[in-house]
Parts: C-alpha cells; sequence; structure tokens
C-alpha cells in the first residue's frame, strides 16, 4: 500500500478531508523524526516502540576482492511490536 | 537514560506543529498506529513517505532457525520496519561523517567482528513471528527486549564487539531451539534401542518356540511311545499312575478298576474305540492296555476280555484334535509294525 492509499484510508477513518490529513501526517511524521534523532524512544501502547540501536563498527570482509573495510559505527531506527500486535498479525492468513 | 516519549507527549508536540488541538492530535496518532495495524492484517506493505515502510514477509522454517537443522513446519513472518532515508540520515547523523575504510593488508582489529559480504546480505532485521505456536515469538520478542537493554549507549563502544550478525532475532530463535534440540537428543537413544530390543526379544521367543517343537517332533519320530507316556505320566501323577518307559507298557495302579468288555463276533478295536470314546483312532490305547494279550493288533482273537483304558490315562478326548492326531499318529506307528 503506498503513502496515497494509507492518507485515503486515514481521511475516512477520521472523516477529514485528503489535504488536512496529509498534512497533520507529515507534521506527525516529522514530530517522530525529531524525537528519534533527540535518541528517545516512541512508545505506542497496543502497536509497538520506535527506538534507536547502535550498531557498532565491525570488518566487512570481500572474499572476491580479497579486500577488508572497516565499516563505522551506525545508529539505526527499530521497531519492536507490542505482543497485542503481534497476537493481531497472527490471525492474518498466510 | 533515554527519553520515552508515550502517545499523549507525541501529541502534545503535533499539536504544536500541526497547529491542532491536543484532543485532535491524540485521536490522530492513535488512527494513525490503528491503520497501520489494521493494513497490515491484509497488506503486506506499507510505504509511508518520510517515514518509513512496514513489510510482512513469509520466511522458510530453515531462514528463521537458520542453522538448525529442526524440521519445523511451522509458518514464520518477519515483520520488519524499514525506516524512510531521511529518518535514517537525521538518526544516524552523528556518524554520518563517517565512511567505510577500505583495510591494509597488515592492518587487523582483533576486537572487531568479521563479517563476510554473504553474511553482511543474509542479516535481515525484523522481528519473527511463528504462526501455530505460542511461546516462541514471545521468546523471541522478550530476547530481544532483553537485547534492547543492552544496548550500547553513549561511548560504549569498547564493548561493541559482538558480531552484528549475532544481535539477529533469527539467531535467538536458533539458540532457543538449539537448547530444545539438546533435551530431544537425550531422549534419543532410549527411542532408538526400543524397537531393535523389541525386534530381539520377538526372535528371541520364537526360537524358543521353534527349537522346543523341533525337539518334540524329533523325541516323537525316535521314540514315538515315550512321549505319551511321558506326557500322561505328568498329567495323571495325582491318581499314582505309574508308567513304565522302559519296556513302553503302562500299569495302571489306579484304584479306579478299568472296564472289560468281551470282543464279541465282528468287532474289532476300533469300534470299541467309537463306541467307548467317541473317535475310532483311540483304538491303540485299548491295544496298549491290552498289549499283554493282544499279539497283533490287526488279528484280536474273538470272545477276548479287554480292558477299557479311562479316559485320563492316555488324555483321551475326543473333541479336541491334537489329542486324536496323536493317537492315529500312534495307531500308525503300531501298525507299521506288524507288515
Amino acid at each position: 500500500m503506498t503513502t496515497e492509499d494509507f492518507v485515503t484510508e486515514l481521511s475516512k477513518q477520521l472523516s477529514l478531508d485528503l489535504p488536512k490529513t496529509s498534512e497533520i501526517l507529515t507534521a506527525a511524521v516529522n514530530v517522530i523524526k525529531e524525537k528519534l534523532s533527540e535518541g528517545a524512544c516512541i512508545t505506542v501502547e497496543s502497536f509497538g516502540i520506535f527506538d534507536t540501536e547502535k550498531k557498532p563498527e565491525y570488518i566487512l570482509v570481500k572474499q572476491d576482492e580479497q579486500q577488508q573495510f572497516l565499516v563505522p559505527p551506525k545508529i539505526t531506527v527499530v521497531f519492536k511490536p507490542d505482543s497485542a500486535f503481534i497476537e493481531k498479525i497472527k490471525e492474518k492468513e498466510v | 537514560m533515554k527519553e520515552e516519549v508515550n502517545l499523549q507527549e507525541l501529541a502534545l508536540l503535533l499539536s504544536k506543529h500541526a497547529d491542532i488541538s491536543t484532543q485532535d492530535a491524540e485521536s490522530f496518532l492513535k488512527e494513525f498506529f490503528t491503520t497501520i495495524s489494521k493494513i497490515l492484517l491484509t497488506e503486506d506493505l506499507l510505504e509511508i513517505k518520510d517515514f518509513g515502510t512496514f513489510s510482512l514477509t513469509q520466511v522458510s522454517a530453515k531462514g528463521a532457525a537458520q542453522n538448525t537443522e529442526e524440521n519445523n513446519p511451522s509458518t514464520w513472518l518477519r515483520l520488519h520496519f524499514s525506516p524512510a532515508e531521511e529518518l535514517k540520515n537525521i538518526v544516524n547523523k552523528p556518524f554520518s561523517h563517517f565512511e567505510s575504510v577500505l583495510l591494509n593488508e597488515d592492518v587487523s582489529f582483533d576486537n572487531l567482528a568479521k563479517v563476510t559480504e554473504n553474511e553482511e546480505d543474509e542479516t535481515s532485521e525484523g522481528f519473527l513471528i511463528e504462526i501455530g505456536h505460542e511461546k516462541a515469538p514471545e521468546k523471541i520478542v522478550k530476547a530481544a527486549a532483553e537485547k534492547t537493554e543492552k544496548l550500547p549507549e553513549g561511548n560504549e563502544e569498547k564493548g561493541t564487539t559482538a558480531a552484528t550478525k549475532n544481535e539477529k532475532p533469527a539467531m535467538v530463535k536458533a539458540e532457543n531451539t538449539g537448547l530444545e534440540k539438546h533435551k530431544k537428543k537425550k531422549r534419543k537413544p532410549i527411542a532408538r534401542w526400543m524397537p531393535i530390543l523389541g525386534t530381539v526379544a520377538v526372535a528371541a521367543v520364537l526360537i524358543f518356540f521353534f527349537v522346543s517343537e523341533q525337539r518334540k517332533q524329533q523325541a516323537l519320530k525316535n521314540n514315538p511311545e515315550k512321549v505319551p507316556a511321558k506326557a500322561t505320566e505328568t498329567k495323571t501323577s495325582q491318581e499314582n499312575l505309574t508308567i513304565s518307559t522302559d519296556s513302553f507298557q503302562l500299569i495302571a495302579e489306579s484304584p479306579e478298576e478299568n472296564e472289560k468288555i468281551k470282543l464279541s463276533s465282528g468287532k474289532t478295536l476300533r469300534m470299541i474305540a467309537l463306541e467307548k470314546f467317541g473317535n475310532r483312532e483311540f483304538w491303540v490305547y485299548i491295544y496298549y492296555k491290552n498289549k499283554d494279550i493282544i499279539k497283533n493288533p490287526n488279528i484280536v482273537p474273538e470272545g477276548i476280555e479287554l480292558a477299557i483304558p479311562n479316559k485320563s490315562e492316555y488324555d483321551i478326548d475326543a473333541s479336541n484334535p491334537q489329542s486324536v492326531t496323536k493317537a492315529k499318529l500312534l495307531g500308525e506307528i503300531e501298525l507299521k509294525k506288524f507288515r
């Protein structure tokens, strides 16, 4: 599902027009980005946790080229689903 | 210590950014996350611009358990959130100025984990959700939560030597299954020996019966009268019946007197056996009982007084086919002597 479809669905649920929904969505995403960039972790009940993880530096070995690279550490965003969300996913028909 | 932001705090910030009431912001955010979870129940992919992509991919049990040999038939779903490029860059701002550096051959970092190119590709992030099993996903989530608690913060780079690959949730499952497998292995040797022991036991019983049957038949062939005599000895021991195995003559010491009949004209031993015991084949026992006065069972003189043996003496039972067969066999053996 694309962002447009998601905005349409969200506007239906909130009974808002599409431009307004899109505007608030952009603002919401910016707020989330801001907090995550500050190193905060966002907890949403019955959904999950958005957190940041620091992956340590490591040596990447390229066997074909017989080269080794020192890959720098990296901070990434991780999502850990809540148990309630996992239960919902379990109901999904595969 | 990490700052934790809940939905209410996020709504407060949103209300300022979007210029809406806190209540509206909260209901928007609630609906935002509810819609994501609803969509993921029907769709496998959800892309939200500048935020990220949620994906649900079905993975094989082998892929889920990775290095384990466990043959797990259950289905696994990998829930993965891939942050958008902009979000990635903002979050990784502290390390954004670092780049991968080509190392010279003589340079080595013993304290750093080495990951080959293929391994790096294989390491797929995300949460594995097992469909059909209740406990497994909880273990994974719990293990992942523990992992999060142990995550380095700030300047803790020295302690971060663990391989990136080893921190994947999939490996958590692999470790769990490894323990279960170890438990299973403990039970395996017994289970493996059970059918073998069973087969050996059955074979031993069959051999025992076969050998004993062979011995019986051999004894019967070598000494046809000895076998029934012995059998009779055992069964009639309570009736004080003594059997002389040397002469093959049976001397009854039973307190009960045997019935005596006079052989009338036209009567044969077979006819008497039929009359007294219900089967002609039992004639041989009448012959045994009167062996001292019958020289040849084919020629029995008329008017001779014959002692009729008790049924218990020779295990005479017309309703028992084995008893009849035995008598028939003995009769044939006796008749052969006079041919």
